[in-house]
């Protein structure tokens, strides 16, 4: 009988109800989308059964006053583990990720597939189902894989791959198995295993490693600990570890981290997790998400406190005849509710409409699932904080009225609600403002960083994948390239140089300071990539074809230069050995250039070597003026000439660099997104508060305009309230918001100064929106002819 | 049924001080019809909101059926009205949103009915203001007449012992007014006590009695019929 009633009224009062249920839907989907987008964050690798007993080997190692930590191992690691830590169940070690070019050699054709190489513990800590072959022999072979379901179809289609072989360069490997597709949203993204002792012995063979060297970290290491195992001490055992190995040599000491901590919580200081990193950002969008549904119940409290002149003779009716408080209270609170319940199943189909452009937004699949308890909980209980939050305040405020002033249609009085309603609206006003300007000042961040001059010329300049058997080749290339007319210059490279991920310490020159041990970043480079990468030399010379050839010149950066003082010239030797005569000698030193952080002021220490044995990247510099499309075909078809398994996908430093900014361009969108929603919302609350104001105020408006008040004296009379509140909400906006820009900002070294002017603007555009939004109930109680306005009591 | 003794009404603001009741004395027996008159600010309203408990005297004494309520608090006077006493207004206030039927039935949904006999009870109620044809319209749909013969049939629903009337035709013409005092009257014979306030000198011959106010309290007082008891 009640709801009958309920639904009634929340049809029989359409604007108010369609501004609420919109408010409310759009917030309850707003919140949803971010919720989801947050679940996803904090689940990262809970899908692995077992994932509570993995960890991965984390390294603090000691540069000056310096601790940096770095989750890598070295080749002694996971054998030293095995023989002397039983509280450690297993580990598996894990490099050489990337893509790589199988070949089916029967049909003569090529898949390229992501990867990598992996112990055969792998499977049983991770929880790998495998549908065909035996988890316990599959890597017994001497060059085995096991591909993921998907692979498989792929490439042998509905046959059973099991004894089949694919290529990569000259090698063959024996397919041992097939897994079921991996989860998603976890450390372990691959297609295809391959014994990690296989790229161990490339490795040796090739000179790069060495199997007892505790210094020196190439792969990752995951190990798996005994249920119910005390992990404290495992650290207190793995602290002193490399040291004790190494005759206190290394003081650089292990811990475990737990792999469900991997993607939120990276931020380490001085050996120890913070508790911070990417967390503070889901932190912030989940708090976003719950300010959003405050602002859509906001605008519910304050149109039914608005509104309540009008409720307030059928309260007085009501308790006249009997009724008490609590039931009124009961009556407000069910109106709440159903205009929840009708704006959650709203919320609903349009949480389905928006979650593919969403998805889009956020490259994810996102899904709402009904099954899912969480999910179902969590949308009943937005929906039951929404009741409450919207509902409570009317319910109390509206039952509280006195049935003998609202009977005789006296004006009650609506001081306090009249006060917590501008409260409200400040509060609104004040949040929107800030999430445009955070908003802002971040796209403004972006842009700048995105407009640096990196140091790299990277117009026209593209990089290629290569591998060890391309390299031997590399003198012929080189002439078929230059024979193309389409290259300028090209070179090889270990790094992309956007970013560099190989570092070394224990650097020694003439003149250092012993107490102080820089982490120098190395590159591993070919001649003349000093030139085909556009750096600057500061003075010296790019590497010559006979540097390759064992000499002992290197060339270095100007931080490295200013840091090694009177030796930082051409001529000055630099090395790791105790022995100076062993020392490489500096050729060239070219400005500094940004890599790893755009955002960073100063640039790290950098050697280039001139040995290119192990290059991961050619660098083709295209001349300025040729068709690019055209230019690439008959680069790779050069390429190709020299290994035609590989397809050579192009990738230009330009959107390389772009991609860098990949993550923060994502939030910066979805921070604009949910501020735009959140002043949206709020102009909703101002429109339906300025529609009952003019409504109520139609008489006064009347006697104005007989007595002679012009259209614009009524706009200024109406809107001149509302702009008191707006600017209110901006005094207490602008300091808050600088702040959070302040702090936001606080993490960059290369940063935009914020501005004045960026905060008058916003607060400019958000006083045009309200202006805008009051105006246009105002001017429709403006224009009516008085004759009629007068007449409606 | 209803006896008052010096009872007194001030409202106070920061600047003035109002008496609205000035050791005003009554009573009323049951069965009774009772008209109010007196000029604007006489404090009738006043003594109509004291009466149907929705306001509290700040002194003196109100026995209704024998026992003091002046000092009861805001519950026990709110289930002493909704069993005792029924509402008619100047101006109907009815529920816009709610149906002619449902408005109706309002007191007995506050006084726990249960919804069966609530129907039964709703029903004759219309019969007896003959507004059943029009059970499931909206106040809005209906004429100022119309309305107050509604809100008659709410006030009455419930058989209350006493019902309280502020200006019931204060809103109608004529022919309208003179069937809503048709109507009470015609409950009044049937033994519901009535105090009704009021401008007309017309409705104020319906009663048996009527009491002058000035100033907060009564001046004279006609008595124009013997009271009949009406047969139960």
């Amino acid at each position: 009988m009640n709801i009958k009633q309920s639904f009634r009224i929340i049809f029989r009062n359409k604007t108010y109800s369609i501004l609420n249920i919109l408010g409310l839907t759009v917030g309850i989907t707003s919140a949803a989308l971010i919720f989801l987008w947050v679940e996803y964050k904090m689940s990262f690798n809970r899908a692995i059964p077992n994932v509570e007993n993995i960890y991965m080997i984390g390294q603090n190692q000691r540069y000056g006053d310096e601790i940096n930590t770095f989750f890598v191992a070295s080749s002694p690691m996971s054998r030293t583990l095995n023989e002397s830590f039983p509280e450690i169940k297993c580990n598996t070690r894990s490099g050489g990720e990337g893509s790589q070019t199988f070949i089916l050699e029967k049909e003569n054709k090529s898949f390229t597939e992501y990867g990598r190489y992996m112990d055969a513990t792998t499977f049983d800590m991770i929880g790998m189902k495998f549908i065909r072959g035996d988890a316990r022999t599959a890597f017994n072979p001497a060059f085995p894989i096991v591909i993921s379901e998907k692979m498989s179809e792929k490439i042998f289609g509905k046959d059973d791959p099991v004894g089949k072989t694919l290529r990569v360069e000259d090698r063959l490997y024996e397919v041992t198995g097939i897994f079921e597709d991996l989860p998603g949203n976890t450390s372990f993204q691959f297609e295809w295993l391959i014994p990690f002792r296989i790229l161990e012995n490339d490795c040796i063979e090739r000179g790069w490693i060495s199997v007892d060297h505790w210094g020196s970290n190439w792969h990752s290491c995951y190990v798996e600990v005994q249920s119910s195992t005390d992990i404290q001490a495992i650290n207190q055992k793995l602290k002193g570890l490399i040291s004790e190995k190494t005759d206190g040599k290394n003081d650089t000491e292990l811990f475990i981290y737990p792999i469900t901590k991997m993607s939120l919580y990276w931020e380490f200081k001085d050996g120890k997790a913070t508790g911070g990193g990417y967390i503070r950002t889901v932190r912030l969008f989940f708090i976003i998400g719950l300010v959003i549904v405050f602002i859509a119940c906001i605008n519910f409290m304050n149109l039914s406190t608005a509104r309540s002149q009008k409720r307030a003779l059928e309260v007085g009716v009501r308790k006249t005849f009997g009724a008490k408080r609590t039931k009124l209270v009961h009556l407000f609170l069910n109106e709440s509710g159903i205009m929840t319940v009708l704006s959650l199943v709203l919320a609903v189909g349009l949480i389905y409409f928006c979650l593919p452009s969403f998805n889009q937004l956020v490259s994810l699949k996102l899904s709402l699932d009904f099954t899912n308890p969480v999910h179902v909980c969590g949308l009943l209980g937005v929906a039951l904080i929404c009741t409450f939050l919207a509902g409570a305040y009317p319910a109390f405020y509206l039952s509280s009225f006195s049935p003998m002033n609202t009977l005789k249609k006296q004006k009650i009085s609506t001081g306090s609600a009249a006060w917590v309603r501008k409260g409200l609206v400040i509060f609104q006003f004040a949040v929107a403002f800030i999430l445009i300007c955070t908003t802002t000042v971040i796209y403004q961040q972006i842009q700048y960083a995105q407009k640096r001059d990196m140091g790299i010329k990277k117009e026209n300049l593209v990089t290629f994948g290569v591998t060890p058997g391309f390299i031997n080749n590399y003198d012929a290339i080189q002439n078929e390239l230059r024979g193309t007319g389409f290259a300028e210059s090209a070179a090889l490279s270990s790094q992309t140089l956007l970013q560099i991920w190989s570092n070394g310490g224990s650097y020694k020159w003439a003149g250092k300071n012993l107490n102080t041990n820089p982490l120098i970043s190395i590159v591993q480079a070919s001649p003349n990539l000093i030139h085909a990468a556009g750096l600057n030399l500061v003075s010296g010379s790019d590497f010559l074809p006979q540097d390759s050839m064992g000499s002992m010149r290197i060339i270095i950066n100007q931080t490295l230069a200013d840091m090694m003082g009177e030796e930082g010239r051409i001529g000055g030797k630099i090395g790791q050995s105790d022995d100076p005569t062993q020392h490489h000698e500096i050729k060239g030193i070219v400005e500094d250039f940004v890599f790893n952080d755009a955002y960073r002021g100063k640039s790290d220490p950098v050697i280039f070597f001139p040995t290119y044995s192990s290059a991961n990247f050619l660098f083709v510099r295209l001349k300025p003026d040729v068709n690019q499309i055209e230019a690439l075909a008959k680069i790779k078809s050069v390429l190709q000439q020299f290994s035609p398994d590989k397809s050579f996908e192009p990738t230009f430093m330009d959107d390389r660099f772009n991609r860098m900014f990949s993550g923060d361009r994502l939030e910066g969108k979805l921070a604009a997104l949910f501020a735009g929603l959140a002043i949206f919302i709020s102009c909703l609350g101002l429109f339906g508060l300025s529609a009952f104001s003019a409504e109520q105020r139609t008489k006064e408006i009347g006697i104005r305009k007989v007595l002679g008040a012009s259209i614009k004296d009524i706009l200024v009379l109406l809107g001149k309230g509302y702009m008191v509140l707006i600017i209110v909400a901006l005094a207490i906006g602008i300091p808050v918001a600088w702040y959070i820009a302040g702090n936001y900002l606080r993490d960059y070294s290369y940063k935009i100064s914020l501005s004045w002017a960026l905060f008058t603007g916003v607060a400019l555009l958000v006083v045009l929106i309200a202006i805008l939004t009051v105006s246009f109930q105002s001017l429709k109680a403006a224009v009516n002819n008085p004759v009629k306005s007068i007449k409606t009591e | 049924m209803i006896k008052i003794t010096d009872l007194e009404k001030i409202y106070r603001t920061e600047e003035v001080e109002t008496v609205a009741l000035n050791k005003m004395c009554m009573e009323v027996k049951e069965h009774e019809f009772v008209a109010i008159m007196g000029p604007s600010g006489c404090g009738k309203s006043t003594l109509l909101n004291i009466l149907g408990m929705l306001d509290d005297p700040t002194s003196g004494s109100f026995v209704f059926n024998g026992a003091e309520v002046s000092k009861y608090n805001e519950n026990k006077r709110s289930d002493l009205r909704k069993a005792n006493i029924g509402f008619v207004f100047q101006s109907f206030n009815l529920i816009d949103e709610l149906t002619v039927f449902e408005n109706v039935e309002l007191p007995l949904v506050y006084n726990n009915i249960k919804p069966a006999e609530r129907k039964v009870m709703v029903e004759a109620a219309l019969e007896g203001v003959q507004m059943m044809h029009r059970r499931n319209h909206f106040p809005s749909q209906l004429s100022g007449g119309q309305q107050q013969r509604v809100a008659v049939a709410r006030a009455v629903v419930n058989n209350p012992k006493l019902i309280l009337a502020d200006e019931p035709t204060g809103n109608l013409d004529s022919k309208n007014g003179v069937e809503v005092m048709q109507l009470l009257t015609s409950l009044n014979e049937k033994g519901t006590t009535i105090i009704m306030v009021t401008h007309s000198e017309h409705d104020s011959r319906y009663a048996h009695r009527i009491i002058h106010m000035l100033d907060g309290k009564t001046v004279t007082e006609n008595f124009l019929k013997e009271l009949v008891y009406a047969a139960q």
